[in-house]
């Protein structure tokens, strides 16, 4: 066991070292220490002897680079999940810049930034903005998981328009299809707010209720799936776990706006 | 207690040993033979002969420093033989003459660990202890101090020991070790929050325990001993901290990726660094090895079944027993949609029924159980499903499904373990439904087949109210005096004793109604039931003239009565009979008492309602006034309070009705008195002012007044700030103004936030209205439906029933339609516009079938009885001179033309037209 956790430090030391590597889709893995967009390819840095230089990859040649995770994304993921979406939005800039050039490469950070920028403009209400950048990455996107996640984005537009037998398939595809967690809460709520819009509180409960039960690590959706099964649990006439909900709600996430909307209709 | 690692240590140890003492050379040829021999069988895994020959060369050469090897040797190879006892002996006698030997230390710890194995705890937890301080053996002692500790049964001191292992972050796999078993002694010391913290680092740690499947066992465990203990929150964080299998096999498999991609990249440095090659050749043998033992682990689970639907049970028992019965609703349906196959569904499924039951959700719950009976026949729960979907059926006030029910289980399960139960419920199914004679025949079949049954006695008094219901007084009373003297102390005497006075009170026996009820009051004076039986004694007392009499127990019997029913009708009827006597002093008594008495009843803005009445009635206006504003205030701002609005009429009207002589404004009063009175911060209570300015132009008769406020309530508010009054006058007015889709903002609002209003029905008949309006039939027919039929419609009851009759007058139901048609025409209270008009469409729906007889009887009653609604008697004489000339009477349809043309009051009607024009065509002249 000694030996596995050697290896481990290997790996760490060669990726703080190397920044990324790039698979080709001969087999080759190029390590690159710096890299940047050019037209149809992608220039790396290299170092022969005392001289700097740059090799050009072509776009078509490559299978993915693997980028280092952004560790602000990190860092706007929780802030989100504290309900500071502004300040998230900000975080995600840089990301967003520095890795746009990259979008439609396998292993870009560039699509799961852009959702978490979506679902950020989302909760702002900003969901014209919101759906726009939806369109972007489900055009740029390889990962499905992604795309499913984009689809969902967009797929919130339907709610507004009152268009629900389009979206009620679109939530279910999902809920099939995935197996990406946050993914699934996405659905799972979004389909708990199908069935509210249906007046039908009793699946709609049901519905929101799956992502405390199996997904309460997605902190960025939980609020709304609490709120929304507090909601139905007051329409259902069950008071008492309404109060229970949204007391649950504000202690976990005191400063989202749900915690706000949970004080004011569920606790009156 | 671990065998692998302290062999492969010490024989690893004995490899350097024999290493080293190889390249020197022996002192003798038969000692050199022994060491030789000793050591091959020592490393082709013969310990016990390289025991014995090892043995035999110290006890042939003199004790030197050059044996010491062969010592420790010794000792290990007992130990790898398993002889714990020889080794033991051999550690000691290592240490008894090495000391200070270079294999010293590794000779305590095996000496430590012999012990252990031969169950010697207390000097295993001694030797332990001493190496503690041994930074190579550190964590190991530890662990195995502790090991010793807690199989010495010494819970404490094993705790202690773990404790010191994991007080770092847990970054070696014996730390990790330690922290899985230190999590379950805190969990056997009842110190559940401190396994839980232990387990949620494991968790994280997660990428570095080596094997994942043990960490799992270890949660699981942990979790099933949590729930035995009752600690089902903890027992849930645990069953959530679990690994699915899925994420277990995802996890090694990222592992030996990683592994395989290190391999590469050292391959790759290589490449481009030949002068590394030795060193990352040797380091790329050593990662082979772990991903060649990773990709077994992997290999060995996926053969394993997915632990995830026992997991899910279990979790959602313990949300079951936390109270949160619709998240363990989830998990099971989780298990139902996403694993179809797994030997668990039966449980879930049944788990999910009793979840959905727990919850009231009888419909959801019935689904379930048939999908069960559907899918698990003969499962082990079959038999109480069948029985379950019956009584949740009768549970959720449906008893006619109810009947269906019991009647399936009962021919499908004869031999069923509810087969008893059943039978009594299916009778009491079709009391509830009014079939009160196949339910006495059910009871006395309940009877016969169990006459020892546990029902036994409630299905005698059952048939007896069966009776009763059906309106066989004499029969039920005889039946009820028999039941009576066979169950002298039984739990219905009382009721039985209530019903027989109700019996009589059927048949006008006053008196006997009057003794029987004190004897009861007398007999059972604390009983729940005490109200209902003054009510029958003052209704009895009432019934003989003795009003008088009947108002005091009237009182009584509100200030004793259990539900609200019996509080209502007691001190209305108390109140009808003291307004007979235009005792309107006592009235306003009556209700202040009942204030005091009840003070957080619903009903308390009614009563002051009814105290502004009375006070008016003496004459008392401004007190009445008071009042009634005094009370307006208290619940002007909370929509719930539905009297409000009629207290906003009342006070319109009193501000209306003004002493001789007073000149006053009735307008600047009433709001003078609603802006003393009245909050006007909130939304809500601005719209009932508007409302009631409203209501005093409607009582004024200014329409176009009334129209104004009634515009800005409409126009200006929010649906979410209005009571329901208010949302259903709303809507009627933009609907009226031929905005339905505002309308329907109103009108769904007032469905949504107030279903159970007794305004409701203005919602359903609105929205049922604009559908029928848009042509969509069937959901008109759902909206005026549930507005008969489910809610207790009052106010729109009449506009509901008519709907429901248009609606199916247009789909073409006529045999429906008709039906309701006629009961529209036949309700006294609605005499007026809509018995026209139902009686007319009763000639249309007879007209439609070609039935011209029967029409035109329907056309002359309307313009003979209803002359006053001038569209209707219009549209009946041309319908019926039709059907004269469809029967052949040409000249008796001429007449009724001519008959209608006289009538001045339909000159202007587009019907008279067509008359005069039809005359025309026959020739004949008006």
């Amino acid at each position: 066991m000694k030996r596995f956790g050697l290896v481990l430090l290997f790996l760490a030391g060669a990726s703080a070292g190397w920044g990324q590597t790039i698979e080709l889709k001969s087999g080759q893995i190029v390590e690159a220490g710096g890299i940047r967009r050019e037209g149809d390819a992608i220039m790396v840095k290299i170092v022969v002897g005392q001289s700097n230089g740059e090799i050009g990859y072509p776009l078509s040649g490559i299978a993915r680079i693997n980028f280092p995770e952004p560790v602000v994304l990190a860092e706007a993921r929780s802030l989100f999940g504290q309900g500071q979406v502004e300040r998230s939005l900000q975080q995600l800039e840089p990301i967003l810049t520095k890795q746009a050039p990259f979008r439609q490469i396998p292993g870009s950070w560039w699509p799961p930034a852009a959702l978490l920028q979506a679902r950020a403009l989302s909760a702002l209400h900003r969901e014209g903005e919101a759906e726009q950048i939806a369109r972007e990455i489900r055009g740029v996107a390889a990962d499905p998981e992604i795309q499913r996640a984009a689809d969902l984005q967009l797929a919130a537009g339907l709610l507004r328009l009152h268009k629900y037998d389009e979206l009620a398939p679109i939530c279910d595809a999902a809920i099939q299809q995935s197996a990406d967690e946050s993914v699934l809460a996405e659905a799972w709520k979004l389909k708990g707010d199908l069935m509210t819009a249906r007046k039908q509180w009793d699946d709609a409960l049901m519905a929101y209720l799956r992502v405390p039960v199996f997904y309460r690590e997605q902190t960025i959706i939980l609020p709304a799936a609490l709120l929304g099964s507090g909601r139905a649990y007051r329409r259902l006439g069950d008071n008492e776990r309404a109060r229970r909900t949204a007391n649950d709600l504000i202690v976990a996430f005191p400063k989202s706006p749900e915690a706000v909307l949970a004080q004011k209709e569920l606790l009156k | 207690m671990r065998r692998g690692a302290p062999t492969f240590l010490l024989a690893a140890v004995m490899l350097a040993g024999w290493s080293a003492r190889a390249q020197q050379p022996s002192p003798g040829s038969d000692l050199a033979e022994l060491y030789s021999r000793g050591m091959a069988e020592f490393q082709s895994g013969a310990y016990s002969q390289a025991a014995s020959d090892l043995e035999a060369l110290t006890h042939k050469a003199e004790l030197s420093a050059q044996l010491e090897p062969v010592f420790y040797t010794i000792g290990t190879a007992h130990f790898n033989a398993a002889d714990y006892k020889k080794a033991v002996l051999a550690f000691e006698n290592y240490l008894k003459n090495f000391a200070q030997g270079p294999h010293a230390s590794e000779a305590s710890f095996g000496l430590a660990q012999s012990n252990l194995l031969q169950k010697n705890y207390a000097a295993a937890t001694a030797g332990f202890a001493q190496l503690e301080r041994d930074s190579r053996f550190r964590e190991q002692a530890l662990l195995f101090e502790a090991t010793a500790a807690k199989e010495a049964n010494q819970i404490d001191s094993s705790i202690a020991s773990l404790e010191k292992l994991t007080s770092g972050d847990l970054t070696t796999p014996t730390a990790l070790r330690g922290a899985i078993m230190l999590a379950q002694l805190y969990a056997q010391k009842g110190k559940p929050e401190r396994s839980l913290g232990l387990l949620r680092k494991l968790r994280q740690r997660a990428a570095a325990v080596e094997n994942l499947a043990e960490l799992n066992s270890t949660i699981v465990d942990l979790g099933d001993s949590l729930y035995r203990g009752r600690q089902f929150a903890e027992a849930l964080e645990c069953y959530r901290a679990a690994f699915s299998r899925e994420e277990i096999v995802k996890r090694l498999g990222a592992r030996a990726s990683a592994m395989q991609r290190a391999i590469d990249g050292n391959l790759a440095i290589a490449r481009s660094d030949p002068s590394q090659v030795t060193q990352i050749v040797a380091e790329n043998n050593r990662i082979k090895a772990d991903l060649a033992r990773t990709q077994t682990t992997l290999t060995e689970f996926e053969k394993l079944p997915s632990i995830t639907p026992a997991i899910y049970v279990r979790m959602a028992r313990c949300f079951d027993e936390t109270d949160r019965k619709w998240e363990a609703a989830v998990v099971y349906q989780q298990i139902i949609d996403r694993l179809p196959k797994v030997t668990e569904r039966e449980p879930a499924l049944f788990g999910l029924i009793l979840e959905f039951a727990d919850v009231n959700e009888a419909a959801k719950a019935q689904q379930r159980c048939e999908q069960y009976l559907r899918e698990f026949k003969a499962g082990p729960n079959a038999e109480t499903v069948g029985y379950l979907l019956g009584a949740m059926a009768l549970e959720a006030n449906n008893p006619k499904a109810a009947e269906t029910y019991f009647g399936k289980a009962l021919t499908n399960q004869p031999k069923s373990s509810f087969r008893e139960q059943m039978r009594y419920l299916l009778a009491n199914a079709k009391l509830a439904q009014g079939k009160y004679d196949e339910a006495g025949a059910d009871y006395k079949k309940y009877l016969n087949d169990f006459p020892k049954g546990q029902f036994r006695e409630d299905a005698q008094y059952r048939i007896a109210l069966g009776e009763l219901f059906a309106g066989k007084y004499e029969s039920a009373m005889n039946t009820l005096r028999d039941y009576l003297t066979k169950n002298g102390h039984a739990a219905y005497v009382t009721d039985a004793k209530y019903r027989l006075a109700v019996c009589k009170y059927a048949a006008s026996l006053y008196d006997d109604v009057i003794r029987d009820c004190r004897e009861w009051e007398a007999d059972y004076p604390k009983n729940q039931q005490l109200g209902e039986v003054l009510a029958l004694h003052a209704d009895a007392l009432a019934g003989a003239g003795r009003d008088e009499e009947a108002t005091p127990v009237y009182i009584h019997s509100f200030q004793t009565a259990a539900t609200e029913d019996v509080i209502n009708y007691s001190l209305f009827a108390a109140s009808k009979l003291l307004q007979k006597k235009g005792d309107w002093e006592r009235v306003s008594a009556l209700f202040a008492d009942f204030i005091e008495k009840k003070p957080d009843s619903p009903s308390i803005p009614t009563a002051l309602y009814w105290i502004g009445k009375a006070k008016a009635h003496e004459g008392k206006l401004d007190e009445a006034k008071q009042i009634t504003a005094d009370t307006i205030k208290k619940y002007i701002n909370d929509p719930h309070r539905e009297a409000v609005e009629l207290l906003l009429s009342q006070l319109a009207q009193l501000c209306l009705k003004r002493p001789a002589g007073d000149t006053g404004d009735a307008r600047v009063e009433l709001e003078n008195l609603l802006a003393s009175s009245a909050d006007a911060s909130t939304a809500t209570a601005r719209s009932r002012i508007l409302y009631a300015k409203a209501e005093l132009a409607r009582l004024r008769r200014q329409p176009a007044e009334e129209e104004r406020s009634l515009a800005e309530i409409a126009r200006t508010f929010k649906p979410e700030e209005l009571s329901p009054v208010l949302l259903g006058c709303a809507g009627d007015y933009l609907r009226a103004q031929n905005l339905p889709d505002q309308a329907a903002k109103f009108y769904q609002c007032l469905l949504d936030e107030f279903p159970k209003s007794d305004n409701v029905d203005f919602a359903y008949a609105g929205l049922g209205e604009m559908a029928l309006t848009r042509n969509e039939l069937p959901r008109a027919l759902k909206l005026f439906s549930d507005g008969t039929d489910k809610i207790a419609a009052n106010t729109r009851l009449r506009d509901l029933t008519l709907g429901k009759a248009k609606t199916l007058l247009a789909m073409q139901r006529y045999v429906e339609a008709k039906k309701v048609f006629e009961q529209v025409a036949s309700v006294r209270e609605w005499r007026g516009e809509a018995t026209a008009f139902a009686v007319y469409s009763l000639g249309e729906i007879e007209a439609r079938r070609f039935h011209w007889a029967e029409a035109n009887a329907y056309y002359q009653r309307v313009y003979v009885s209803y002359q006053k609604f001038l569209p209707w008697v219009a549209k009946a004489y041309l319908h019926s001179a039709e059907c004269l000339e469809k029967l052949g009477k040409p000249q008796e349809a001429a007449n009724t033309y001519r008959e209608m043309l006289r009538n001045d009051r339909l000159a202007s009607f587009s019907e008279t037209a067509e008359a005069r024009r039809k005359l025309e065509s026959m020739g004949q002249r008006g």
